[in-house]
């Protein structure tokens, strides 16, 4: 009897476990590239003047779920759209091929800190933070708060993808403008 | 019959007749000729020469300033047939001039160092002329002539030195004397003194130049140029363009010799090779001391320092037993062979005074030092090259010794010091060292430092692997955050099994995103 018991439960798991019930698609996203019309092949490049050496984002963000964050102060974490890497890899990557294109006098290294980088649940994208300037003969770094909000052009992840984007951009710019 | 008539009168005849006076007039005005032509005819000159080339009787003049003042009376021999005897006839207007110290010369073409002069007699023929004495004299008849022009005239004011050098080619007449470049003076007299075997030159220095002749006072010879390697590259001398074509001499009070008192006239320098010797041995007077060192003489080279307590006051002058003879080698060579050392003392490096009298002051002071117990030693005074010095220390007690004659030097007694010993064991010691085998031990030593070098390359690369910048830190960075990020899928799952246990095994359907809208 107690074997029978036994056989049932596992018969139980076995049954729950294949469920043919679908579920839903997991969506990943991809920041693109920030470093305007390539040509294709290799190209030498110049040395890069400017390098963004750290990212550090806030303990939400680390994590790969796109994040909302509404104005109540409500976070939700998306489960079945995900970023393709971790935002501050994605966002290191992203800034150093965009400074590639800045035309800028000085060199140093750009470290960050990223405190928004999501949908602000509200039609918008919300991207924030500090970044700071070493230029290695400077005795202190210089630091920069920044800002940035995008509203999206529709609905939908692929739309807040882009509206980061463009911020990320707008931050490439005004970091090129201010060490120009 | 006689007629008595008238008496006679009878007078007195003058005694002199009135025609006497036409002689007596003609006998004044003889005299006064008399007077007249002895007036202009002068006083009688003697003078004597060598020969007598150029000199007329009757003709030839004697000239003052280029007046004539007087001519030759007569030519001739003297009574020893071995010169002239040149009788003058000089007018009473220059009486005055011919005194004790005046001088006579022949003026007559010539061409030497000092010049080409009187050309003038080649049409005019020789004449004589003199160099007025000091009026103070007294007055003089006889005169030995110059056979060459006097370079300085004799009342001239300033002052005659002798002046001794060792080279007998090196002094003219006619070479200036130049202080500080400037030409104070000239030779006037050059001549070999065989006692001495030096050659003897007079200079006469100008007023008010000849105050600054004192006993300190340094002649050295200039002409040419001197070009000399030093410390700092090769450094070219020459003097002014005069000194340079016709050579000179020059005087100086060298740095840090007291200056004593004023010379007297004639007094005697000894002339200098260079400026340069002068600066190395400044002092004229010296005494000479020969030691007998028992000890080794090493590193103790020609002119090194003989010391008094740290202040140098001479140098070694020789340093050879070929000093002394074959009998005096064997009548002081006892077991320690002691070495012969020739020293020079100046005690005016002390003293300040560079006089013989100072010396002589010294020379007794030295001895009753050394009887008090002074010795002279030699000392290691640099120890990296090793050079040595002879030291005069109280090394002994007080009427040990004393300074004796050993031929015709003067010994000073000498001692090997207790520093001396040390010294020499330390170098033996340092021979010792010597003869290690450092080559061997330095190729070694430079074959290690080659792998240690390397070693440090490898540790500096590994280092740098681990900076903020190398991959090696980066790829620990992202890993540690991929790791957070699983963390924090982690306790998402164990949040949701705390809140429905069941979810394990009975999946609930997840809630769907909220879907990102457009800004309405």
């Amino acid at each position: 009897m107690k074997y029978v018991v036994l056989v049932m439960v596992v018969m139980q798991l076995l049954t729950a476990c294949a469920t043919t019930k679908e579920q839903p698609r997991v969506n990943f996203y991809q920041l693109p590239s920030l470093s305007g019309t390539q040509a294709e092949g290799s190209v030498s490049l110049p040395p890069q003047r400017l390098s963004v050496v750290r990212v550090g984002t806030t303990e939400v963000l680390a994590q790969t779920g796109i994040v909302t964050a509404s104005r109540d102060g409500r976070v939700i974490t998306a489960n079945y759209h995900h970023w393709s890497e971790l935002p501050e890899f994605a966002l290191q990557r992203s800034l150093n091929s965009c400074l590639r294109t800045q035309k800028v006098r000085r060199s140093g290294k750009i470290s960050l800190d990223v405190d928004a980088f999501h949908s602000d649940g509200s039609g918008a994208s919300q991207f924030a933070g500090v970044w700071y300037f070493a230029s290695g003969t400077a005795s202190t770094d210089q630091q920069y708060r920044f800002s940035y909000r995008q509203s999206l052009s529709r609905d939908g992840y692929t739309a807040l993808v882009g509206a980061l984007s463009k911020s990320i951009q707008q931050l490439c710019e005004d970091i090129g403008l201010q060490l120009r | 019959m006689t007629e008595q008539g008238a008496k006679p009168t009878i007078r007195r005849r003058r005694a002199l007749s009135g025609v006497w006076l036409i002689p007596i007039f003609a006998l004044l005005v003889g005299a006064w000729f008399v007077y007249w032509d002895w007036q202009n005819r002068g006083f009688g000159v003697t003078v004597q020469f060598e020969n007598a080339e150029g000199l007329v009787a009757s003709k030839t003049k004697l000239r003052y300033r280029n007046i004539d003042v007087g001519e030759i009376e007569q030519v001739a021999l003297s009574e020893d047939l071995q010169r002239v005897v040149v009788h003058l006839r000089v007018q009473h207007t220059i009486k005055d001039l011919v005194r004790e110290d005046a001088q006579f010369w022949v003026v007559r073409p010539r061409i030497s160092s000092g010049g080409v002069s009187g050309l003038g007699t080649l049409l005019s023929g020789a004449y004589i002329t003199l160099a007025a004495g000091d009026s103070s004299l007294d007055e003089r008849m006889n005169f030995i002539g110059l056979e060459e022009p006097p370079v300085t005239p004799a009342s001239m004011p300033g002052k005659r030195v002798q002046l001794l050098s060792e080279e007998g080619d090196s002094l003219r007449v006619g070479q200036a004397v130049h202080y500080n470049g400037f030409k104070v003076g000239q030779i006037e007299r050059v001549s070999f003194d065989t006692e001495l075997g030096q050659l003897r030159a007079q200079a006469f220095i100008n007023a008010p130049y000849h105050e600054m002749l004192t006993v300190g006072t340094r002649f050295w010879r200039t002409g040419g140029f001197g070009l000399e390697t030093g410390k700092g590259g090769l450094e070219l001398r020459t003097g002014s363009l005069e000194s340079m074509l016709f050579g000179g001499v020059s005087f100086a009070l060298p740095e840090g010799v007291y200056p004593g008192k004023l010379v007297e006239d004639n007094q005697s320098f000894q002339v200098f090779p260079d400026r340069n010797s002068i600066e190395i041995n400044p002092y004229q007077h010296a005494l000479y001391y020969l030691m007998l060192y028992p000890g080794t003489v090493r590193g103790l080279q020609v002119g090194a320092a003989v010391e008094f307590r740290g202040t140098r006051v001479g140098n070694v002058e020789q340093v050879s037993f070929g000093l002394l003879t074959e009998k005096q080698l064997a009548s002081v060579s006892n077991a320690a062979f002691p070495v012969p050392i020739l020293i020079r003392i100046e005690p005016a490096r002390l003293m300040g005074f560079d006089t013989e009298e100072q010396l002589e002051v010294s020379r007794l002071g030295l001895a009753d030092a050394v009887q008090q117990g002074l010795r002279a030693t030699v000392r290691q005074g640099n120890l990296i090259t090793g050079d040595h010095y002879v030291s005069l220390e109280p090394l002994a007690k007080s009427g040990e010794g004393e300074v004796h004659a050993l031929g015709t030097y003067t010994v000073f007694p000498s001692a090997v010091s207790g520093l001396a010993k040390l010294t020499d064991s330390a170098t033996a010691a340092f021979d010792k060292i010597e003869r290690l085998p450092m080559e061997k031990t330095v190729e070694q030593l430079n074959a290690s430092l080659i792998t240690l070098q390397r070693t440090l390359w490898r540790t500096d690369q590994v280092m740098a692997g681990l900076g903020t910048d190398a991959p090696m830190y980066q790829e620990m960075q992202q890993t540690m955050k991929r790791l957070r990020g699983t963390l924090q899928n982690i306790d998402q799952l164990t949040r949701t099994l705390k809140n429905r246990p069941s979810e394990l095994l009975f999946s609930s359907q997840p809630k769907a995103d909220p879907i990102p809208r457009k800004d309405p």
